[in-house]
């Protein structure tokens, strides 16, 4: 452990000591400070903060334990360690229990110095590594909560909704288009619950084959099947004290959907060839974007599942019902992507703006996080144009009608250009990319006319 | 020991050889030991060694209820005695310590002048490990007064040994940035003796 840098200082009033351990200190590499008494080392901190703080007990005028007490009250993440003389073994137990980490008595054994200091160095550099993780998994949450960057009342509403029925046990189903961040709000219920402490474990049933979701699901013993050369645990386990997130839940047979519901009923399970009942314990949240009602006319879903998982729906409406939503989500990923790529663009043009929410968004916001990822990889100014947008339908409109022939496409793209620049006919060409006489001549070819 | 990294002796570009350490025993030390610590600080670190006269321990270094030296008042003795920029190593066959630390094996001036070494602890049962010993923390702190910082290198004399046994472990050799360091220092340091019109 290299005590690189670590920002030291050393409180004691015979500068004998003060100087000897600072130079000790320093040739070991850390930086170091020193103050003469309590005092001045509490004048010192309203400046700026220590790693590492040494300090005498005894001192005149404010002594060890009461600096200690102040540190403690500035920065309670402080490492202390108290210096004491020989047979003051009480003060350095006393010292101790006001949080001091570490306490050693003058003169100190060279080994005993050196290791109280490499002791403290790994407590530092652990603390740091797990903030530093800590502030990595809040970002990826934030990352991973984008979806929810909205504005619109839908939205607002969905908000509400989490907020109100997330700390219960009660098992959700989300209803929405792919794309539209369902495993998000499960996310959101999961951390505004109760056992936000406790996993998440989520799992997609629609990618796998029944018996492969089977032993993700409920895990497996030891020669279960041929290859299961050692016992797994599933899902199921995994997620006890949590949440279980099962995505896709409409794609799941309608015998797998026994076997949950029979999990959901008991709290209890057996591993696929295991014999043992093991217990277990979480939230169900489930997510589809198949109509499960239609599905149960169908008979391809079970009547009694549905009940057992759909106590509390929540709907999200795909992005082009709320087109509010486009433009601040469409700001959250330009500056998540410029700021990844290290480009500076400071947002949209208008036009761009309009072609954004125009389209028809059928893969929803996970197509929109694509698309401004693309688009600012594209750029080369300081705004995104229409032009890094060109390979975005900027019409929207054949999505809206259907399936159409590419004459057809064309003929609805001239003619929202035509509409966007107000029939200008060389602006339209110069948006469509093409000249003038070009434009033209399909004009005539299409018969189109101004309005 | 030369490794890839060994610049050209910093003496060779400058002329003729001069001192650039003034080794003092304090008190009674033996002639070899003396010898062999000049001659590595010579081949090592391109400082070459005066051997001086034995030098009085000064009677107020000695601290009474420790029945200890205080290094650090030594070293000061040391640099009041011998000023000038030429650096100064004190050898000691009696057991030192500083104000901190219940014992030292040798102590300096960090980016200073002057460095102290006590024998006291290096001797072994058969006596053969002594001088190898003795040279070590005499090249570590001779280091130290040039400039260095500890080494988190394994293989680094500036390795801070914990207790002799590590001090056993460490090869008598520096690592390649801290034998660099070394030779940039041991460079400036020939500049500034011989721009010193009084060089003792
Ligand atoms: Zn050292
Ligand atoms: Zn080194």
């Amino acid at each position: 452990m290299t005590p690189s840098g670590l920002a030291t200082l050393v409180v004691d009033d015979e500068e004998a000591i003060r100087e000897s351990l600072a130079a000790w200190l320093i040739k070991d590499g850390y930086r170091v400070e020193t103050a003469d008494s309590g005092e001045s080392a509490v004048e010192r901190l309203a400046d700026h903060l220590f790693d590492i703080y040494l300090v005498d007990i005894k001192m005149p005028g404010m002594d060890g334990l009461e600096l200690l007490s102040r540190i403690k009250v500035r920065q309670p993440d402080a490492l202390i360690i108290v210096i004491t003389a020989h047979g003051t073994v009480q003060t350095a137990v006393d010292a101790m229990k006001r949080g001091a980490n570490d306490y050693i008595c003058k003169p100190f054994d060279p080994e005993e110095l050196s290791l109280i200091m490499e002791r403290l160095a790994a407590t530092k550099a652990l603390r740091d590594e797990n903030v530093a993780l800590r502030e990595q998994l809040m970002d990826r949450l934030d990352v991973s909560l984008e979806g929810i960057v909205a504005q619109s009342r839908a939205m607002q509403n969905i908000f509400a909704t989490i907020e109100e029925v997330a700390p219960a046990m009660t098992p959700v189903l989300i209803q929405g288009e792919t794309g539209v961040g369902k495993e998000l709000v499960a996310r959101a219920l999961h951390q505004d619950s109760e056992r936000s402490a406790g996993p998440f474990v989520a799992l997609n049933c629609g990618a796998q084959s029944e018996s492969l979701l089977e032993s993700e699901l409920f895990g497996h013993e030891r020669g279960a099947f041929t290859g299961a050369l050692r016992a797994r645990r599933g899902r199921l386990e995994m997620a006890s004290g949590g949440t279980l997130f099962l995505d896709e839940i409409g794609d799941i047979s309608p015998k797998m959907q026994v076997s949950l519901l029979r999990v959901l009923e008991e709290k209890r399970f057996q591993r696929l060839g295991g014999s043992q009942w093991i217990d277990t314990d979480f939230r169900l949240v489930s997510a589809t974007h198949r109509d499960l009602v239609h599905l149960i006319r169908q008979g391809r879903f079970r009547e009694d599942f549905f009940y057992r998982i759909n106590v509390i729906r929540i709907e999200i409406p795909p992005l082009r019902d709320r087109l509010e939503d486009v433009a601040p989500l469409a700001d959250h990923f330009l500056e998540r992507y410029s700021r990844e790529t290290g480009k500076r663009i400071l947002g949209l043009t208008q036009r761009a703006l309009g072609i954004l929410t125009a389209y028809h968004w059928p893969g929803n916001v996970r197509e929109l996080r694509n698309v401004m990822e693309r688009a600012v990889v594209l750029a080369r100014g300081q705004m995104i144009g229409a032009e890094e947008l060109g390979f975005l339908d900027a019409s929207g409109e054949p999505c809206r009608l259907g399936p159409m022939s590419l004459r057809e496409m064309e003929i609805a793209h001239i003619q929202a250009a035509l509409d966007t620049c107000g029939w200008n006919v060389s602006r339209a060409a110069r948006q469509l990319g093409v000249d003038r006489a070009t434009l033209t001549r399909k004009l005539k070819r299409y018969r189109l006319q101004r309005p | 020991m030369t490794t890839s990294l060994d610049p050209v002796p910093a003496q060779v570009e400058q002329g003729p050889a001069i001192a650039l350490v003034r080794l003092i025993p304090l008190g009674p030390v033996d002639d070899l030991s003396c010898q062999v610590v000049a001659a590595n600080l010579q081949a090592l670190m391109d400082l070459a060694a005066d051997i001086l006269p034995p030098f009085p321990v000064l009677p107020d270094a000695f601290m009474e209820a420790r029945r200890q030296y205080d290094a650090v008042q030594l070293i000061n003795a040391l640099a009041r005695a011998f000023p000038g920029p030429t650096l100064g190593l004190g050898l000691i066959g009696s057991d030192i310590a500083t104000p901190i630390l219940t014992y030292v094996l040798g102590e300096s001036q960090l980016g200073g002048r002057m460095a102290v070494v006590s024998t006291y602890r290096l001797t072994d049962a058969g006596g053969r490990r002594k001088l190898e010993r003795l040279v070590k923390v005499s090249l570590h702190e001779m280091a130290h007064v040039l400039g260095l910082g500890h080494c988190w290198q394994p293989q680094c004399l500036m390795r801070s040994p914990r207790n002799v046994a590590q001090l056993d472990e460490l090869p008598m050799a520096f690592c390649d940035t801290c034998q660099y360091e070394i030779a940039r220092r041991v460079r400036n340091l020939v500049r500034e003796i011989r721009s010193t019109p009084d060089r003792h």
